[in-house]
């Protein structure tokens, strides 16, 4: 039988011109929605603007409004320094192929300096961890050294699936550094708790403090109102991948 | 501000080979005293009570803040269960609820 898949276009609208040597942070939706959360606080603590957002069919039809307006939600925003990734809507199956190769050929256009995914990796005994453990990838023997001297711990073997691992691949092509940050995580609840050892270990990676104790203070709002993203999540990526690598 | 108080929690099920567990993530829920879990035999119903009065903000509600001072869920059960054999957990914020499986007596058939 032959399936036909169909793969949807992403357009980028950027908002602002960009400075060439950004860090790019993709924190999308995923495991334990680590990278989204992380990504919201960075953004909130560094009073990050959008500076462009990404548009496909593919997306659901929602939009967030904020004081009347309303607001992209899969949007990048920068404070100059960084440039994060992230989205309050779950990325559909049928987009992670195109919207993976898009964000690798925009920062590629945009001449980021690297690239950091952070992620949540799903562990049935994360209610018996006070501290989720963070380990590390990268797509160059480079990045793996810089992982090792800033005191990361490399994930030795295993596979990657979603996004950040399409972007790994995909910058290496296009000879960006790219690191995959990856937590402990309750494989369907968000996780704020995975997300403050995530930005602990991106902290270390990018040598810039990151303060992660508000992060936790308000852990049961956020796991309260990302509940209904983190089951959109789940699904999608129940649906993208096979069943033997979850 | 409107109330509404059935939010219903994120949940998981499981099975191993002789319980299933159900896992459900309760934040504002700091005590196992604050949880109510009442089975039947192919039904389990928890209701968990937040110490204040939270605002959540849902995908369905097109994101308007509503305050909710209470979770509610009921499960229904794949096959029939003895309630006296539930056991719950509450560890970090998520409650654990193991349901041994039913031993099931077999009976040998004799071929004619």
């Amino acid at each position: 039988m032959v399936v036909h898949l169909e793969y949807y276009d992403v357009d980028v609208v950027e908002l602002e011109p960009l400075p060439p040597n950004l860090i790019a942070i993709e924190g999308l939706p995923d495991i334990g929605l680590v990278g989204v959360i992380s990504s919201f606080h960075l953004i909130e603590k560094m009073h990050m603007k959008p500076v462009a957002y990404f548009k496909s069919v593919a997306l659901p039809p929602i939009q967030s409004v904020k004081m009347g307006i309303i607001q992209e939600p899969m949007a990048a925003y920068s404070d100059g320094k960084l440039l994060i990734i992230t989205s309050e809507v779950p990325v559909p199956t049928s987009l992670v192929k195109n919207l993976s190769r898009t964000i690798a050929d925009w920062l590629y256009e945009k001449r980021v300096s690297s690239a950091v995914s952070i992620n949540g990796y799903p562990t049935q005994r994360r209610i018996e961890i006070q501290k989720p453990e963070v380990v590390g990838v990268s797509n160059s023997e480079k990045g793996l050294e810089i992982l090792k001297e800033k005191g990361i711990k490399p994930l030795e073997e295993g596979f990657l699936a979603g996004i950040f691992a399409e972007l790994l691949s995909l910058l290496k092509d296009r000879n960006i550094d790219a690191y995959a940050i990856i937590a402990e995580s309750f494989p369907t609840y968000p996780d704020p708790g995975a997300a403050a050892s995530a930005l602990e270990a991106l902290s270390k990676l990018l040598d810039m403090k990151i303060d992660v104790q508000e992060l936790l203070e308000k852990a049961d709002e956020i796991r309260l109102n990302l509940k209904d993203l983190s089951a959109k999540a789940t699904q999608n990526k129940m649906e993208a991948v096979p069943s033997m690598y979850r | 501000m409107k109330m509404i108080d059935n939010v219903e929690p994120l949940s998981e099920i499981y099975e191993t080979s002789d319980s299933y567990i159900i896992t459900m993530d309760l934040p504002f829920i700091t005590d196992k005293n604050q949880i109510e879990i009442y089975a039947k035999e192919n039904e389990l119903e928890i209701i968990a009570t937040m110490n204040r009065k939270v605002y959540w903000s849902s995908f369905e509600g097109f994101g308007r803040k509503v305050e909710v001072n209470k979770f509610r869920k009921k499960i229904s059960l794949p096959v029939k269960i003895d309630p006296e054999t539930v056991k719950a957990t509450f560890k970090n914020g998520v409650l654990i609820v193991e349901i041994p499986k039913k031993r099931e007596k077999k009976t040998k058939i004799n071929i004619s």
